[in-house]
């Protein structure tokens, strides 16, 4: 089966690409969180869910709106065979962290329901499918480091085993320290990033 | 009492990271859940935790939070009636 | 590629045994593992849960495992379940096989790190327990004790995750990567979740009753469960008895909310019928559903509203055995899987313990009393994670 990177967006601090090209340039931020914030505003989204998100959240909002924007996948009709395959080597554990303040100190004892929710990785799934509609299959690996080639082989796979048309895949990694995020588009068809292995790590390492 | 409904506002728009609202656009009397607002089920358990937090007002039940959380005016007076 | 993915071999360790032959005996004399916690010290002692009847020293004692050497409780459980699998299929991981490990859990090491907090805060005492905490090395330190494993992945989608190890694993065994997998996953008990879970006001103060309609929250339970999945050739060439087939299996997103489930259960309607597409069967023909079912007033009516969607005027016994284990989130899948395969092999229904009421909207109702003599050719297992990650699959006696 002929499969394409059709969009491809990279994510560090303080800036995003969206197909190699620099869209946003946040500045430099005393914090993640207000980094992704600013690149919220500068990106014009209106999504006022986002600011209840934790960072690893917000940070897939971000890279999955470059992608699909201006695409057939950006609108509100429900998407069945679109997949979402995302990978990161944290899961969710600076969220995990934030969590554990509420309820470290047995004299300041109040667990936080809001954290609690977003101390999973897939959480962050839930929230791109409920953003766009889209329920096809989804999952979330981890692993100590990017790994193209398990991504390859799971995108590759969901599409000849399910009726899946399209999936945003990649790798959304959120620590205590810095944010990363490499999100693109696989589409049927022939195009100029075929998707393999090669092609996956090469986009990558643009940024 | 007002001094209580402003307080609770502006803690209200800090736990529930409600974004660009500010303490005048809340309506004292509007639905905070649903319309209005717009809360859902999460917001409401931060609400019950911020009860007990503020105001030492422990709520067992997650269902009677649907009255007391009907609308500021609302809140507020329980506040006022069941503080600690 | 592709062919069949076969099951050669069951392990599990949860609060209703430390064995395939215990969890049997407790599924069919009614023996739940929901009681007050004994190992995990938290001060909630009012919230019942299930958990694994053995102590960390007593697990590493089974397994030959120094006391020196610092290892998570959901490595240990895990290590003991993969080792009952592997046993059973009479399988010992080696380089001269094509053999991965697919493990799946979500607390990984935090049992320890929060026990140790405050001393990676302040001192050096426990260092050796940060490099162990997370996913993806609670799962390498069960690879590494055993050595042999060529593929080695962790899956994090909170309570439907070891059931999408199962279907990862038959995926690499359909597209030829691999041989055999060990699939499924491992979680132990924390006062994290168990915090978390309280603050969400869902776990129940009593003893679950799933589908029931006066129905109040979920317990929470630990444990560890693996299916050795393996391919057709590798089966023939060393003259493995399976024990049954992964015959479908199919995954999708609810897209409703982070922790409740929509009211007209689109997502998991959509993964049950993926399984059955995958499987080639109708829906008259699964003979019974191990339902997700966790006691949650929304997840019970909502997954009966999908179990409706999809088999209409047919709809097989459907039971949850969560009052007997417990909700083990990211082990459900597999242990669920155990269990599913277990009333296959033996020809019962494990019953849907504490169940009185029906729910108004569902137009059915749990088997609730133990069926024995009952065949069993084609049982479909429920898991669905926070997030709507929703997995079904359905596993098939062999012809």
């Amino acid at each position: 089966m002929d499969l394409t990177i059709t969009k491809y967006c990279n994510i560090k601090p303080h800036k995003i690409w969206v197909n190699g090209h620099e869209v946003i340039d946040a500045g430099t931020n005393e914090s993640l969180e207000k980094s992704l914030i600013q690149s919220y505003r500068l990106l014009g989204l209106n999504y006022l869910k986002f600011f209840k998100m934790d960072n690893l959240s917000k940070l897939a909002i971000l890279a999955t709106d470059c992608i699909v924007k201006e695409t057939e996948l950006y609108g509100a009709a429900d998407k069945e065979n679109t997949a979402v395959v995302f990978a990161n080597a944290s899961s969710s554990l600076a969220t995990d962290s934030n969590y554990q303040q509420t309820i470290n100190n047995p004299d300041n004892y109040f667990p936080s329901p809001s954290l609690f929710v977003y101390t999973l990785p897939n959480i962050t799934i839930g929230e791109i499918c409920i953003r766009h509609k889209i329920y096809g299959e989804n999952v979330f690996l981890i692993s100590r480091k990017f790994d193209a080639d398990v991504l390859y082989f799971y995108v590759n796979e969901l599409f000849e085993r399910t009726d899946t048309q399209n999936c945003i895949a990649g790798w959304v990694e959120c620590n205590m320290k810095t944010y990363e995020a490499y999100l693109f588009l696989v589409e049927k068809g022939i195009g100029e990033n075929k998707f393999e292995t090669n092609t996956i790590n090469k986009l990558y390492k643009t940024k | 009492m007002e001094a209580l409904i402003l307080e609770l506002k502006k803690e209200i728009i800090k736990v529930l990271n409600l974004e660009g609202v500010k303490p005048e656009d809340i309506d004292n009397d509007a639905p905070l859940f649903g319309e209005g607002l717009g809360l859902d089920s999460i917001d409401a358990l931060d609400l019950i935790v911020l009860l007990e937090k503020n105001y030492g007002i422990k709520l067992e039940d997650p269902g009677k939070g649907r009255e007391i959380f009907g609308s500021i005016n609302i809140f507020a007076k329980y506040i006022s009636e069941n503080k600690k | 590629m592709s062919g069949q993915v076969l099951v050669t071999g069951l392990g599990i360790v949860s609060g209703i045994g430390i064995s395939v032959e215990e969890t049997l005996e407790c599924l069919l004399s009614g023996k739940s593992g929901v009681g007050a916690v004994k190992y995990l010290k938290t001060n909630h002692n009012d919230i019942p849960c299930s958990e694994v009847q053995l102590s960390d020293q007593e697990m590493c004692s089974m397994l030959s495992i120094p006391e020196n050497v610092p290892i998570t409780r959901t490595s240990l459980m895990g290590i003991l379940a993969a080792k009952n699998a592997m046993l059973n299929a009479n399988i010992t991981p080696s380089r001269s096989l094509r053999i991965g490990l697919i493990s799946s859990t979500t607390v990984g090491g935090m049992e320890k790190s929060e026990q140790y907090y405050n001393d990676f805060l302040e001192n050096d005492t426990h260092n050796e327990y940060i490099k162990i905490h997370d996913c993806g090395a609670c799962t390498e330190v069960i690879a590494d004790y055993f050595g042999g494993f060529c593929y080695v992945s962790t899956i994090s989608t909170a309570c439907s995750s070891s059931a999408n190890a199962i279907a990862l694993g038959s995926n690499l065994i359909k597209q030829g990567i691999l041989d055999i997998v060990v699939a499924g996953g491992s979680e132990c008990l924390t006062k994290f979740h168990l915090n978390g879970f309280n603050s969400l006001m869902i776990l129940d103060r009593t003893h679950c009753r799933p589908f029931d309609a006066t129905r109040a929250g979920l317990n929470l339970g630990e444990g560890a469960a693996y299916l050795v999945l393996e391919s057709e050739d590798s089966v023939k060439s060393r003259n493995a008895e399976p024990l049954c087939k992964v015959s479908g299996y199919g995954n999708a997103c609810d897209s409703y909310h982070q922790t409740a489930s929509s009211p007209d259960g689109k997502g998991a309607t959509l993964a049950m019928q993926y399984a059955l597409e995958m499987s080639g069967l109708k829906p008259s023909d699964v003979d019974y559903i191990n339902a997700h079912g966790t006691g949650t007033a929304n997840n019970d009516e909502s997954e009966g509203i999908a179990i409706m969607n999809v088999f209409g005027n047919s709809i097989p016994p459907v039971s949850s055995t969560k009052a007997f284990t417990g909700h083990t989130t990211s082990a459900a899948g597999s242990v669920e899987a155990v269990i599913s395969i277990l009333a296959m092999r033996e020809d019962f229904l494990p019953p849907n313990l504490n169940f009185r009421n029906k729910i108004e909207k569902l137009s059915f109702e749990p088997v609730s009393q133990l069926r024995q003599n009952v065949k069993i050719k084609h049982v479909l297992s429920n898991s669905f994670g926070f997030g709507g990650n929703n997995t079904a699959i359905i596993f098939s006696k062999l012809q």
